[in-house]
């Protein structure tokens, strides 16, 4: 949990930083901002990886298949980085690159889960048949 | 895994310094020179942000499976 008090410290500690410097230097500002990102979405990822241990418990627990918390997974994985790319690209001043970013996550989340939208269809045709 | 302050602190005089200089260089008249100093810092800052993001990226890949 100390971890969490440091990075909401150095979050604040680098919102005041780059103020200061965006008036001068912006691009070096811009690169403060995506840095602090980085380094704060490492320590949020690092305290969901004991969820993510317990997820798989509870999917070994349900016996579910393996493919589908992997999909759910990498889901998770890009909509978090296209997210966090977008909205970098938006504070930087370019709202199109920042949509952009996100309509790729989206496309590429769409792209991941065909396999599932594959066997719900197959599941809708064996219940179909059997009736 | 810890939060790196000092990178923080790095970047930010990084960029107070480069600032200092460039209106230095700019005010005496050699402005080829304080874009050069300004673009200098620039790579130097986007080398260290370059780590930070593959360190990023590569904890997303092995964290979600890919």
């Amino acid at each position: 949990m100390e971890l969490f008090w440091k990075a909401a410290a150095g979050v604040l500690m680098a919102v005041i930083l780059g103020l200061v410097l965006g008036k001068q230097e912006k691009d070096i500002s811009l690169m403060l901002s995506m840095a602090v990102c980085a380094m704060a979405a490492i320590i949020a990822l690092s305290y969901l990886e004991p969820v993510l241990d317990m997820l798989r418990q509870m999917e070994k627990l349900g016996s579910l298949g393996g493919d589908m918390l992997s999909v759910l997974l990498k889901a998770v994985g890009i909509g978090l980085v296209a997210e966090i790319a977008g909205m970098v690209c938006a504070d930087a001043g370019n709202a199109a690159l920042g949509k952009t970013m996100q309509m790729l996550g989206t496309a590429a989340v769409l792209w991941l889960s065909i396999p599932i939208f594959n066997a719900f269809l197959m599941l809708i045709q064996q219940i179909l048949g059997e009736i | 895994m810890t939060m790196e302050i000092d990178l923080i602190f790095k970047i930010a005089a990084i960029g107070i310094i480069v600032s200092i200089l460039n209106q230095v260089l700019a005010r005496s008249g050699r402005e080829e020179q304080a874009t050069m100093t300004s673009l200098a810092g620039l790579v130097v800052v986007l080398m260290m942000l370059a780590q930070k993001i593959a360190d990023l990226f590569d904890l997303v890949k092995n964290l979600f499976e890919f």
